[in-house]
């Protein structure tokens, strides 16, 4: 902890800080207010045990069946080839703080699968973070006291289901202005590969497919309200910033539509944020790959 | 799912929480009482809603959070902080308690100085309740200590 952050804490140890009677009074009030329940079902502690069946189950499924059942041997080629049980942990946080210079890194690892997708996502994770921590630290060095600086790194995982697996790391710079930005790393459980966007294509034609439906959508939003701005094609600018490259941001979302996401700056003004449109499964289903519909 | 004692227990335990979050954003003890009142009925009512006992801190101030802001949004009280601004200069000549030059801040920089430092509450924590990111929460720290830094630099420096 830093010399500033003990101060605010001894000062809070100085301090009284008990709740006042009229805040302790309306709280007993509000209690003794309340309605009695009826008591339902399933209490927490009793949820360990049906785990534990559950667990159970499992396991003799997965090891005594297919010893006795060629059917059941044949049923098993068809589970995932990455365990579903993959887990993502912060190994590492590279912090520092001062008045005029912050940092915060997290940097996750995927556990609980031995393959080389997560170990090709662990070291480009590994190798990003770091990087940013080594230039947070020559920044630091060059500039000092003279300007400010942020590094802000977290992560979500996004999708973690038997079949599929999604990463995101988000970068936040702040120094003048600010920038985020995101990378995404999806593994498709089933056949133990990295995913990218194109890969979720049966044609090359797939970038124009989503950069028309997203400029549509765009220019809806635009219609709509005002101070929304995208930088669609238009005469004016001239330009148009709506493309895709192989591997552009996405994710599935709970209801397994494909979700496109611009880094700050992208499509947008800053003001805009990190803009995400959902692309309906009507509008790409024939030219996603079936085993993605 | 949880009993009704068992949800008075954990009301009764965080009290204090309850009472510098609500306080945090409304700014007056009577409005926070209000606000407490108002937020204990709600969160029994969803109480199916939570999932486990771990949870109950969390979830209780995310619904504390919530209720003061609709609070504050339905009165459209204009914050007292000229009352506030008296205060603190009328403080110029005695010292400055930290709790007085805390109060004075602005949003979001008040409510997250207080849940970080009272209450020791993790950034994680503070976004969900919050509701924002951990990367926002960062951000608003690092300003309010800075803004802290500044008021109190007097006292700081001795």
């Amino acid at each position: 902890m830093n010399v500033f952050d003990k101060y605010i804490k001894e000062k809070i140890d100085e301090e009284d800080h008990s709740v006042p009677d009229s805040v302790k009074e309306r709280i007993e009030q509000s209690i003794s207010e309340l309605p009695e329940r009826e008591s339902k079902v399933i209490k927490f502690r009793t949820l360990p045990k049906v785990i534990a069946i559950a667990a159970s189950f499992v396991f003799v499924c997965l090891v005594i069946l297919p010893n006795c059942s060629a059917v059941y041997a044949q049923a098993l080629e068809k589970i995932p080839v990455i365990g579903s049980i993959v887990r993502v942990v912060t190994i590492r946080n590279y912090f520092y703080s001062d008045d005029y210079h912050q940092m915060d890194i997290d940097v996750p690892k995927i556990e609980g699968s031995e393959s080389s997708a997560a170990d090709y996502i662990n070291k480009d994770v590994d190798e990003l973070t770091k990087l940013l921590a080594d230039r947070f630290n020559e920044d630091l060095e060059e500039i000092g006291d003279e300007g400010h600086s942020g590094i802000f790194v977290d992560y979500e995982v996004v999708t973690n289901t038997e079949k599929w697996f999604t990463l995101k790391i988000r970068v936040h710079e702040a120094a003048g202005s600010s920038n985020t930005y995101y990378r995404f790393y999806h593994i498709d459980k089933v056949n133990g590969k990295i995913v990218e966007l194109k890969d979720l294509f049966t044609s090359d034609d797939f970038a124009k497919v989503l950069a028309d439906n997203l400029r549509k959508q765009m220019k809806k939003i635009m219609a709509k309200d005002s101070s929304k701005i995208y930088w669609v094609e238009n005469a004016e600018i001239g330009q148009d910033f709506v493309t895709l490259d192989d591997k552009h941001n996405f994710y599935w979302d709970k209801d397994g539509n494909l979700v496109i996401v611009f880094d700050k700056y992208e499509v947008a003004p800053g003001s805009m944020g990190t803009p995400e449109f959902v692309i309906e499964k009507g509008a790409i289903s024939d030219i996603l790959k079936p085993e993605y519909r | 799912m949880i009993d009704k004692d068992t949800f008075c227990e954990q009301i009764r335990l965080h009290e204090k929480t309850m009472y510098y979050l609500a306080f945090s954003l409304v700014q007056n003890e009577a409005d926070a009482a209000d606000v407490i009142g108002e937020a204990i009925l709600r969160a029994y009512k969803n109480i199916d809603a939570l999932k486990s006992e771990k949870a109950f801190k969390p979830w209780l101030l995310k619904i504390i959070h919530n209720t003061a802001v609709e609070y504050i949004r339905k009165n459209a009280k204009t914050i007292s902080s000229q009352e506030i601004d008296v205060a603190v200069e009328n403080d110029i000549e005695t010292k400055l308690t930290l709790w007085q030059t805390v109060k004075s801040l602005q949003q979001p920089y008040r409510t997250v100085t207080i849940l970080y430092y009272y209450e020791d509450l993790s950034i994680s924590e503070i976004s969900k309740i919050t509701d924002t990111t951990a990367v926002a929460v960062k951000q608003q720290l690092s300003r309010a200590r800075k803004q802290l830094r500044e008021l109190l630099k007097e006292d700081f420096v001795k």
